[in-house]
């Protein structure tokens, strides 16, 4: 490849890089916020996703799955670590700190336990079988608390749904 | 199998959500481009995902893209200046059998480092 058909591709995959960031970047950021509670450190890892992006940018534009979807695993993969540090959303301590309960119009509408299901695998990266443990419950019955979760944030937003 | 009662199963959510087993997503990435109804819960519930994410969205910082743009820069010159792997010449002194046997080089220091072979 040319150097400058090389300066090119860089110059558009920084072009496209832009443009997630200022299509996804608040949202993104609302994100980790959640997860860290930490506003710099929030932000240091949207720069980590971002620049993990900057490798492969077209990929986040292509794939069957939304591109948020697509960002949301990144960020996901990028706080394994740290998910093992927080605290559940149901958690006294957490709460006092967290705006998560407080602000989000759709896990407020939800029961203690679709909170700690949606909360469990959306905040805290943990997965279907570790939260069947937790409440002790079969794996089918957490993908229909969580369904139920979906189905309150549809109507949350003045929408039945078709399924 | 009933197209309708996979949908209901709240597997659809646990795939959008990440939580999905490797098996999980496999199948509902066949299912999907085979049953338009499951694609299009699919699309419902990534629109949901993206209402939630709207909903709590931060804006961020001022300098936060220029941060992104220089670890950016910084990669794409260290894989510029990666060095060369050693190579071991075979003839050596017959490398300059045509053109010139001078290099041009342009530099900002008054001081070159020259390394004799």
């Amino acid at each position: 490849m040319s150097a400058r058909l090389l300066a090119k591709t860089r110059e558009d995959d920084l072009l496209s890089v832009r443009s997630l960031y200022d299509s996804y970047g608040a949202m993104l950021l609302g994100y980790l916020f959640e997860v860290v509670q930490d506003r710099g450190i929030a932000e240091q890892y949207l720069i980590d996703i971002f620049n993990e992006v900057a490798k492969t940018p077209a990929n986040y534009n292509a794939n069957g799955l939304s591109t948020l979807s697509q960002l949301q695993i990144l960020a996901r993969k990028k706080l394994a670590p740290y998910y093992t540090t927080v605290k559940d959303c149901g958690t006294e301590q957490r709460n006092a700190k967290s705006t998560t309960a407080k602000q989000n119009k759709y896990l407020s509408q939800m029961t203690p336990e679709q909170q700690h299901v949606f909360c469990g695998l959306h905040y805290h990266g943990k997965s279907i079988a570790m939260l069947a443990i937790e409440i002790q419950q079969p794996e089918d019955d957490i993908r229909k608390i969580l369904k139920e979760s979906f189905t309150l944030i549809r109507k949350a937003n003045g929408h039945t749904g078709l399924h | 199998m009933a197209i309708q009662d996979y949908i209901e199963s709240g597997v659809l959510e646990a795939y959008v959500i990440g939580a999905a087993s490797a098996d999980e997503v496999k199948e509902l990435l066949y299912l999907k481009d085979r049953y338009p109804e499951i694609n299009l819960a699919l699309q419902q519930l990534e629109t949901d995902m993206e209402r939630i994410a709207q909903h709590m969205a931060i804006k961020p910082p001022p300098g936060t893209w220029d941060k992104i743009a220089q670890e950016i820069d910084g990669l794409i010159l260290r894989e510029d200046t990666e060095p060369d792997t050693f190579e071991q010449r075979s003839n050596r002194g017959n490398g300059y059998k045509t053109g010139s046997r001078y290099i041009e080089v342009e530099v900002e220091s008054i001081y070159m480092r020259l390394h004799k072979n």
